[in-house]
């Protein structure tokens, strides 16, 4: 409540002084919590908690090597928690990240395979399978938000099913059209020298990946929080009437944040193959775009500290690892252990109210409505008022007609 | 004659999966707490299943475990939505990728293996054979012959009903989802109501994915609710609480599923016969989408 209460005040000196120490206290309970729960587990089961967690260190940060890959390994992660921000903020529930991820994937690699020669010189050819990851998780996208833009079909549940049915169209052309006889079914060949990221550290995974991310990130970003553009489309997710009222387009920016936050997912897609698989198969970055979701929720739909939770989290991924290989505990843990921190923050700081819209949501679509015959007095107010201080006290419950 | 009964028969089998976890998100959508977790509640209940019966050595041990294991989930859900007032959206979210991992961790400490386990020591749950219908020329392969949970899930769908629209707990659970203050000022805990229906749906969840471990195969395998959580979700978002639409739904996503696995038989890519489900449910919410919004403007016509 009060982290909510805190960003709607003018920034003060002492509000932000509480804003800043909510925003770093956040990770900081995430991290800590986790590792308290984790060190009580692994002593349960009885594993060196010391040496297991020493070794989970090592992992992520034990020399400019290992940073360097943790940095790789948290690169898509990163861009596409920003992606599904963007979604998100705008009032789009965009939970197909996973599939635009593994088409973006897909497309990177095709075009890494297929360009030919003038289009596959050095420096071009790079680009254009970035290029191709973005178009298609941005075709996707865009077309499951015009489907809720002009039929009202509800992205959240369109988002959700085609991510099986992508994976399974992917999966097919790893499988025939364009598998690798060479290697496991569901492999393509490896893509053209001249389609993947070049190296920035050389001997590690680190590549050009993480200057484009950072770019990608800062400019969401920049776009989201301070120009015009950001602006309409916040008011189309927080204040939907207010949007209409002053004359902003909300559908049509709604499906344009979809097509951004699928293409930047399809770009984090494009990322995975383009810098350090250099091939797409079956189940190339699968759990990414679940990941992205948690952390657009932990940053309250804001792009950049969605990223920054996202390398928070990749970290510790990369930490169980390590983990993994000194004590034998199986890394699954991490995951286990994070939601579960995740939900413990998500009762004791701010999630609950950011989720209340998305409930709202949920309640205005899909409220059963068969119970009694509703005054039509009763229909006034409207899903705004969800996101004022004076909904019921069960937090995130509207009137299910608002 | 033999595709009809034998597509005839999965469908019924493959619909008591969505179907029993559709009826658990109905009773957690009757108090407006939507739970998107189904897909998590179901893979963890199939794992307890298999667990539950390698461990204690029964089937109905299998079962009953699923169940609790499910109801605990639920328990956890109820936990941070009611007195932590966390969002029933977030958690949910949260629980599908925490179920996601949790199986696979627990599959990798307690059996060894990655990627699945099955073991002959145990049992599918038993089929049981019904005497006059068994008989019956094709209604009996398609309707005889199954096993205990897929008549439970069948059984559950007036009971729901009943529960729902004609007992007085159902009175209150959907009072809960809608007129909480209503609740409140007649002294009746709009918390414990909403705990209860977490519980309720938990436990459907749980026989579902009991039904998915024991029911046909005796095998757990990572991710093996593959998204059927999230058609019995679409189910419960098409026909909200009206417990006799969900049956329809779920009978046809189930034989969407049917004729995937026929389908793969056949010749054809396996992945496209298996997409059918998810392409079903998709095209049925833009037909649902299309009708509501002819019926709303019609209303704008008709005022």
């Amino acid at each position: 409540m009060a982290n909510e209460v805190a960003d709607r005040l003018p920034a003060t000196s002492s509000t932000r002084l509480r804003r800043t120490a909510l925003q770093v206290g956040k990770p900081v309970a995430f991290v800590g919590i986790g590792t308290l729960v984790l060190a009580a587990v692994l002593l349960g089961l009885g594993y060196p908690v010391a040496h297991a967690l020493g070794a989970a260190i090592q992992q992520v940060l034990g020399d400019s090597n290992r940073i360097a890959a943790t940095l790789a390994f948290a690169t898509p992660l990163a861009v596409a928690s920003a992606g599904t921000a963007i979604a998100f903020r705008a009032g789009m529930y965009n939970l197909g990240g996973e599939g635009q991820i593994i088409a973006g994937a897909m497309a990177a690699a095709v075009a890494g395979l297929v360009l030919p020669a003038p289009l596959a010189s050095p420096g071009i050819h790079v680009l254009l399978v970035l290029a191709a990851g973005v178009a298609a998780g941005a075709a996707i996208a865009a077309g499951l938000g015009l489907l809720r833009a002009r039929l009202g079909v509800d992205e959240l549940l369109s988002t959700l099913l085609s991510n099986y049915i992508l994976l399974l169209l992917t999966a097919y052309i790893a499988t025939e059209p364009l598998r690798d006889p060479e290697r496991w079914t569901g492999t393509t060949s490896n893509i053209a020298s001249t389609a993947r990221l070049p190296t920035l550290l050389p001997g590690t995974d680190l590549t050009a990946a993480l200057l484009v991310a950072a770019f990608v990130i800062v400019g969401l970003w920049w776009v989201v929080e301070r120009s015009r553009l950001g602006y309409d489309l916040r008011m189309a997710g927080q204040a939907p009437r207010f949007a209409q009222a002053v004359g902003i387009q909300a559908s049509g920016r709604q499906v344009l944040a979809m097509a951004i936050s699928g293409g930047v997912c399809g770009l984090a897609g494009a990322i995975l193959v383009a810098a350090t698989q250099h091939r797409f198969w079956t189940g190339i970055g699968l759990g990414i775009g679940w990941n992205a979701v948690l952390m657009t929720l932990l940053a309250r739909f804001r792009p950049l500290p969605a990223s920054l939770w996202g390398v928070l989290f990749a970290s510790l991924i990369v930490g169980s690892r390590g983990m993994e290989q000194a004590v034998g505990v199986p890394a699954e843990i991490t995951r286990v252990l994070v939601s579960i921190a995740i939900l413990v923050i998500s009762a004791r700081i701010g999630l609950a109210l950011v989720g209340e819209r998305i409930s709202a949501h949920l309640q205005h679509r899909h409220a059963p409505q068969d119970i009694t015959t509703v005054d039509p007095t009763d229909l006034a107010p409207s899903s705004e008022t969800n996101t004022s201080p004076a909904t019921s006290e069960r937090s995130g419950r509207t009137e299910p007609w608002s | 004659m033999e595709l009809i009964e034998s597509i005839g028969s999965s469908t019924v089998r493959l619909t008591a999966t969505i179907l029993l976890a559709a009826l658990g998100g109905q009773l957690s959508a009757a108090t407006g707490d939507l739970d998107i977790s189904l897909e998590g509640k179901m893979l963890v209940g199939a794992f307890a299943a298999i667990a539950g019966s390698f461990f204690l050595g029964s089937t109905a041990a299998g079962v009953a475990s699923a169940i609790l294991a499910a109801v605990a989930m639920a328990l956890l859900m109820s936990l941070f939505i009611v007195p932590l007032k966390a969002n029933v959206f977030a958690v949910g979210i949260i629980l599908n990728i925490f179920a996601a991992g949790l199986t696979v961790f627990l599959l990798s400490t307690f059996f060894g293996v990655k990627g699945s386990f099955s073991d002959p020591n145990i049992t599918r749950v038993p089929v049981v054979r019904i005497p006059w219908i068994e008989s019956t020329p094709i209604l009996g392969r398609i309707l005889s012959g199954h096993n205990i949970l897929v008549y439970v899930a069948i059984a559950a769908v007036p009971l729901v009903a009943y529960l729902l629209h004609r007992t007085k707990l159902g009175l209150y659970l959907r009072v809960a989802g809608q007129r909480p203050e209503a609740l409140s000022t007649a002294g009746i805990s709009v918390g414990r109501l909403r705990v209860l229906a977490q519980i309720g749906c938990g436990a459907l969840c749980g026989l579902a994915g009991a039904h998915l471990a024991l029911g046909h195969l005796a095998l757990f395998s990572e991710g093996m609710s593959a998204g059927r959580g999230f058609l019995a979700l679409a189910v419960v978002m098409f026909v909200g609480v009206r417990t006799l639409g969900v049956a329809g739904v779920a009978l046809l996503f189930g034989f969407a599923e049917a004729v995937a696995i026929r389908g793969q038989g056949i010749g054809l890519p396996s992945q496209f016969p298996e997409m059918l489900p998810y392409v079903v449910t998709l095209i049925a919410l833009i037909y649902v989408s299309l009708k509501r919004r002819r019926s709303a403007l019609l209303e704008v016509t008709w005022p």
